[in-house]
């Protein structure tokens, strides 16, 4: 239990975010955990296509999440939207799994802030006490919102991209890993769901990224994947 | 096109008259292969047809069914005939001629040969096509009176299977012919094609199946597969060569330390007068960047030819491939640079000669490739060979030996394609249905099928109805469903889903070139793209062009004023020697070390030669080369196997794997299609080269060292498209299916995480081990190595077998200005050392 995770801390501002390598983060003032995207059911979505894909995804991701609740004991669990997948997503196998993790962690305070792809899913069910805001929402001088929103003016925590970058181009190993993306306004956080696809975020020089390889947090140096 | 010597009159006297007449009317006789044709297809046969391009393979198998209906009760009444006022449609247009083609663009071509005779012959017969490119409205129309003969590809045939009243529709079909046969071997488009023929003869047992094959090695194994394992085919060989004239362009002076590439250039004027000359040629590369590159320098050299050279390849946009072989067609263009795009297909009277640059890695492919020229009545196929480096100097000769030899590669079948037939349950379950064992039957009559386990066939089963193994059911899912034993599929958004992705043909991830203001130029991968920034400028469809923006997985490009740009490197571009070829090779050098040079191509090359002989040795047949080298890098041991590069990556991940197994220690691994370096910071011993080549654990150490995982999650993308898994969405409404899209690395990493013992992951493995890894082939160089003689020599510095693997190696690793640097200063440093 506790084991120490390679997570890397980083000052944003003025402020301590320790990004986890369960593609989340933990805001030790505030004592909350923020994850993004998690598309809960997507498999069973995929399933009720005709797409034959094996379930496990949304239970492994919730043990996942139980291991950083479990290490940091948060008052809060800040989701910033796309909580399930579809509507289609929402099958008794996933809503028992979420039903489960849900008492188990009861004490804890649930967010969702809606993405886009809650408004066509559906919010989670009332059992699951977990309360729902339309827009962003603020802690501080930080908003918290789904989409990134350059225009806002301050600081902004938020999903939606599913930032990842690839490494290692030479003789055909590449591999895409999860990232967090910070830039000069708005730190973008990976998908949490480990059934979702990943793109190259614009980045720019000035902006850093922490890529996540394994169990470790590590920070890729920005030039390097920008030029060629 | 028939010109004497034929068959003497008698032997076709069996021939109704209005065949022979129109024989006469055009002054022809037929060969006496394609009247064994015809009557083994009177007699009810299967048959494979052997026959070189250009040689009347269409007319052997069409016209059997025709004078079969010529000779039958059905048109005995020839006023009928004559006069169309009479006919009744139910008498005479009824389906009796499938006709499977590869290539959809090939089929308009096909379209013209099988319509003429049926013209000048005056038949009441109807042929039609039915491929991708047919309009929706056409093909409805086909549904409600079927064509006498249909003319389509694998993939359409699938589809056609996919309706439940296809089978009334064929319910008088006599023959299927699928031409160019050894094209569709060997490949998953065969395995679509032997479980539809499977298919049509379990609704048609009289049904007779005739395929077109060019010349391969193994026409009987590619005899049995056409035929079924129920089946057999008569072969018939038209024996008569097409003259064929093979040369090289042998450069005035040669460098003694060649790599990939650096020679090409220098063919340039070469080539643009032989091109000068000739009324029409084609100019095959490769790969798409060697095309492109080719066009740029022709049109440099010439700039007069700017509008009469074309370029065409695979990326480019099919409007403008099309207006290109149109151009060729017509006789309009004086030459075209392409790749294998142009290796299959229509044919062009017009072209006289063919120009190769680069070795084509495969006799089977120099002979095809040269057998596009001189495409007409009595023609001569001429192939001009241009080295691109000294070494394909060699592959040359030693093609043209083994074609005068007749040892071309052989093709074969695929086995266990799970993903094909799992595509294949839901097309037959949606196309009325089917039965468990009934279906398994039909099955194992493939080649590709027949040895099926139970347990296999019960998860694939158990795959489309219920999503998992049998263990697990998910009630969400739903595909096909079975009721009182017959499994169908009933719901029409799945059915709609399942027809849009009918096909086998792999396509990368492409997306669109187009111009700002909207023309479209073409497809690139989108690895390629990833690497563009804002601004870059590279070169494409013979433009170079700026990188504006990307959206909508559109790459948005404006011309760009002056300079140059990098020409794109497009995937698999690079083909591994045959081993047909590599073993032709090794004769040579074998011929070689005993002092003999018999052509202008070896003549040419007997510097290089020399220089290996001083510094190391030329190995001799029954040889194994081993090179110890010494330099500021490290430690080089290079071993030369003559296997072709992809059983050199296998073995040499290999080979270093068991060198660090007891040693821990760092060696970086090369190869190229002649031989392997292995690089490392301390000597490299070998105590025993026989443990190192052995064959014990052969397929466990290959999995462990090489990313093994990494080579099956690529291999994956395949699969998951064929299977179903991955689903590109409907044409003009991609966002409806935007929530059941995700990409094959994703699923892959999925099934592999929730469900390891999914038979698509041990396909994709297999894959790998078997087509990427040749593991076959590198069991048999294992066995051969440790049979060899082995030559350790230890050199001073590269010799010039060894400079091009270590040019690969530093080329890989760094960029390109610095690789030209380095290339120089080595190659300074060894022809100094090589004039002492």
């Amino acid at each position: 239990m506790n084991e120490l995770q390679n997570e890397t801390n980083v000052e944003w501002f003025g402020e301590l975010w320790t990004l986890l390598p369960e593609r989340a983060v933990y805001w030790s003032s505030q004592k909350t955990v923020i994850l993004t995207d998690p598309h809960f059911g997507k498999d069973a979505t995929f399933r009720s296509s005709g797409i034959a894909v094996p379930s496990g995804t949304t239970r492994r991701d919730l043990t996942r999440l139980g291991n950083v609740l479990d290490r940091y004991n948060p008052t809060r669990l800040l989701i910033l939207g796309d909580f399930f997948h579809a509507g289609s997503s929402k099958t008794n196998e996933t809503l028992d799994f979420l039903r489960c993790w849900r008492q188990h962690y009861a004490g804890i305070e649930v967010v969702n802030i809606q993405g886009n792809h809650d408004k066509h899913a559906g919010d989670p069910p009332a059992d699951l006490s977990i309360s729902v805001e339309m827009e962003s929402w603020g802690i501080k001088s930080i908003r918290f919102a789904h989409h990134p929103d350059t225009n806002l003016g301050t600081p902004l925590v938020c999903g939606h991209l599913h930032p990842a970058i690839w490494i290692g181009r030479l003789r055909g190993s590449s591999g895409k890993l999860p990232c967090f993306w910070l830039t000069q306004q708005t730190m973008v956080l990976p998908a949490f769901g480990t059934f979702t696809g990943g793109a190259r975020p614009p980045i720019s020089s000035g902006d850093r990224v922490f890529g996540i390889c394994d169990n470790e947090v590590l920070e890729i140096p920005v030039l390097q994947h920008q030029g060629k | 096109m028939m010109e004497q010597p034929a068959a003497p009159r008698d032997q076709f006297e069996f021939l109704p008259p209005r065949v022979s007449e129109w024989f006469e009317s055009h002054g022809w006789l037929p060969f006496d292969y394609q009247v064994e044709c015809w009557k083994a297809y009177q007699s009810g046969e299967n048959g494979l047809v052997n026959a070189p391009t250009g040689t009347g393979k269409t007319l052997a198998v069409w016209l059997g069914p025709i004078i079969e209906w010529l000779s039958s009760a059905q048109c005995l009444d020839s006023n009928t005939i004559r006069n169309p006022a009479r006919r009744r449609p139910e008498d005479f247009e009824s389906s009796t001629v499938l006709w499977i083609t590869p290539l959809r663009a090939l089929a308009a071509d096909t379209l013209h040969a099988l319509t003429l005779p049926i013209k000048e012959m005056e038949l009441p017969w109807s042929v039609e096509m039915r491929t991708g490119d047919t309009s929706a409205w056409a093909k409805r129309r086909q549904m409600k009176r079927f064509p006498t003969a249909l003319i389509t590809t694998p993939e359409s045939l699938s589809l056609l299977l996919s309706y439940p009243d296809t089978r009334e529709k064929l319910a008088t079909l006599k023959c299927v012919v699928v031409d160019e046969w050894h094209e569709l071997l060997g490949n998953k488009r065969g395995v679509q094609t032997e479980l539809a023929l499977a298919r049509l003869r379990k609704w048609r047992p009289e049904l007779r199946t005739w395929g077109l094959s060019a010349t391969i090695s193994n026409p009987e194994a590619a005899a049995a597969t056409l035929a079924g394992v129920h089946g057999s085919a008569r072969l018939i060989f038209e024996r008569r060569a097409k003259d064929l004239k093979i040369r090289t362009l042998v450069p005035q002076s040669i460098d003694r330390f060649p790599w990939a590439g650096h020679l090409g250039r220098l063919g340039v004027p070469g080539v643009a007068s032989a091109i000068g000359e000739a009324t029409s040629s084609l100019i095959f590369t490769n790969t798409r960047n060697q095309a492109e590159q080719w066009y740029q320098w022709l049109t440099l050299y010439e700039p007069d030819w700017e509008d009469s050279i074309a370029l065409h390849h695979g990326s480019i946009d099919r409007a403008e491939r099309e207006r290109v072989e149109r151009g060729l067609a017509d006789g309009e263009l004086r030459a075209v640079v392409c790749t294998s795009s142009l290796d299959l297909g229509v044919d062009f009277p017009a072209v006289e000669l063919v120009i190769q640059v680069g070795s084509p890695k495969g006799i089977g492919r120099l002979l095809q490739r040269a057998g596009r020229s001189g495409h007409h009545p009595g023609g001569v196929s001429k192939i001009i060979c241009v080295p691109t480096n000294a070494f394909e100097l060699i592959e040359f000769s030693a093609a043209r030996t083994a074609i005068e030899r007749g040892r071309i590669e052989p093709r074969r079948g695929l086995t266990g394609s799970i993903d094909v037939l799992l595509q294949h349950l839901v097309t037959i379950a949606l196309g009325g249905g089917f039965r468990n064992d009934e279906l398994l039957n039909e099955i194992r009559s493939t080649t590709a099928f027949a040895d099926i386990t139970e347990d296999d066939w019960q998860w694939a089963l158990s795959f489309v109805t219920n999503g998992g193994s049998a263990l697990k059911a998910y009630p969400e899912y739903r595909k096909v469903s079975v009721e009182n034993g017959v499994y169908t599929v009933d719901n029409e958004l799945i059915a709609r889903m399942h027809r849009l992705s009918i096909g086998t043909i792999t396509s990368d991830s492409m997306m669109l070139v187009q111009y700002v203001k909207g023309a479209k130029l073409g497809q690139i991968e989108e690895q390629f793209v990833a690497r563009l920034n804002l601004g870059d400028r590279f070169t494409f469809a013979g433009r170079v062009l700026e990188f504006v923006r990307l959206k909508d997985m559109k790459v948005f490009v404006r011309r760009s004023s002056g300079g140059s740009g990098t020409v794109p490197k497009w995937l698999g571009g690079r083909l591994p020697l045959s081993s047909q070829l590599a073993s032709a090779v090794r004769e040579k050098l074998g011929d070689a070390s005993n002092g003999e040079f018999d052509d202008p191509e070896m003549l040419s090359v007997k510097a290089v030669l020399a220089v290996q002989q001083l510094w190391s040795r030329i190995p001799g047949t029954d040889e194994l080369l081993i090179e110890h080298t010494k330099s500021r890098e490290g430690y080089h041991l290079f071993i030369y196997p003559f296997a072709g590069r992809s059983v050199h990556e296998g073995l040499a991940a290999l080979l270093a794997y068991r060198l660090t197994k007891d040693h821990p220690r760092s060696v970086n691994a090369s190869v190229n299609d002649y031989g392997i370096e292995l690089l490392s910071y301390e000597p490299i011993v070998v105590d025993s080269w026989s443990s190192l080549f052995g064959t014990d654990h052969l397929t466990d150490d290959l999995l462990t060292c090489l990313n093994a995982v990494e080579l099956a999650r690529r291999q994956f993308r395949d699969i998951a498209r064929i299977s179903g898994l991955v689903f590109s969405g409907y044409p003009g409404s991609q966002k409806a299916a935007r929530q059941i899209q995700a990409s094959s690395g994703l699923l892959y990493d999925v099934f592999k995480e929730n469900d390891p013992d999914n038979l698509l992951l041990e396909q994709a493995r297999r894959e790998v081990l078997v087509g990427q890894l040749e593991l076959s082939r590198l069991k048999t160089t294992l066995n051969r190595l440790s049979e060899e003689r082995i030559v350790e020599v230890k050199t001073k510095r590269l010799t010039p077998l060894a400079f091009p693997i270590w040019a690969e190696r530093i080329q890989a690793s760094v960029s390109t200005e610095k690789f030209g640097d380095r290339i120089k200063k080595m190659v300074l440093q060894l022809e100094k050392a090589a004039r002492w």
